[in-house]
């Protein structure tokens, strides 16, 4: 490959920073950075459109995942407080 | 008063007492039987995994500083189900029967009628993508992802580093978005 079009393929993957950002946005989305990176992970992210789409990935990832959660039936749930509350009050032999 | 201080700051919420064990659990059960379902087979075992937890939190009572009340509970879980599985099936691995519980939730029983009322079916390309991932990958994003744990709890709830659980959810979310990138459903939204 030449120089020329290795430079051309960097370029097209969006470059060095493109690449250090990538690493960084799963976490980003995860609220698990200091804010000085989330900081400069958000300003990324708001210029460079193929960053900011690969995030949208991530977000609409993580949503879709949210939304397969189901909610607890509700007579398992009041057995178990049931059963804490006894121990709670000695009725429950441990 | 330096000792004080120090306590208070690492140490939030108070130390629960056996009196108010009710009132301690109360707002964690719906996680906890969550999680359980995550861990067990069906609703049947989860509950019982859970009954089997507060049992052993309730006799734990007197160690526990009120620190981290979720992780604490939820490695009690991991404890309780590793001990049901052992009992359950002896000369298993440890690691084996850790995946076992979520590596089944796909062939799980049908829901009932009411569960399925209560619940929006997920898009087809969700369950398709999850239906992917390799058991231990499966975990991650199931407890993180779809229950709600931060990535401490997650490790709680699973004996394994913190570090590990985020690695792995991330090459998991990667693999679902390499896999769904050709998934019109899910890139018509924006593209
Ligand atoms: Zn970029």
């Amino acid at each position: 490959m030449t120089p020329h079009a290795m430079l051309d393929m960097f370029r097209r993957k969006g470059g060095a920073r493109c690449i250090e950002i990538g690493r960084q946005i799963q976490t980003y989305l995860d609220d698990g950075l200091d804010p000085a990176s989330a900081a400069k992970v958000a300003s990324h992210l708001h210029a460079c459109r193929r960053c900011g789409l690969t995030a949208e990935d991530y977000r609409r990832l993580k949503s879709a995942l949210a939304e397969t959660s189901t909610p607890m039936p509700a007579e398992p749930l009041q057995r178990l407080q049931a059963l804490a509350a006894d121990l709670a009050t000695g009725d429950k032999p441990t | 008063m330096a000792d004080e201080s120090q306590t208070s700051a690492t140490n939030p919420t108070p130390a629960p007492t056996a009196g108010s064990f009710g009132t301690f659990v109360g707002p964690h059960l719906p996680v906890l039987l969550r999680v359980a379902g995550s861990l067990c087979r069906n609703t049947h075992d989860a509950e019982d995994l859970v009954q089997d937890t507060l049992i052993r939190a309730f006799k734990a009572l007197d160690g526990f500083d009120g620190a981290y009340p979720r992780a604490w509970l939820l490695t009690i879980m991991r404890n309780a189900n590793i001990n049901r599985n052992r009992r359950q099936r002896p000369g298993l691995l440890h690691d084996a029967t850790d995946l076992e519980g979520v590596a089944d939730r796909r062939n799980a029983p049908s829901p009932s009628a009411e569960d399925v009322a209560a619940t929006r079916a997920p898009a087809p390309w969700i369950a398709d993508a999850l239906g992917r991932l390799s058991p231990r990958h499966l975990q991650v994003v199931q407890l993180v992802d779809v229950d709600g744990l931060t990535y401490d709890e997650a490790a709680a709830a699973l004996g394994i580093p913190a570090g590990t659980v985020m690695s792995r959810l991330h090459r998991a979310r990667h693999r679902m978005r390499a896999h769904l990138s050709h998934h019109p459903d899910f890139r018509s939204e924006t593209r």
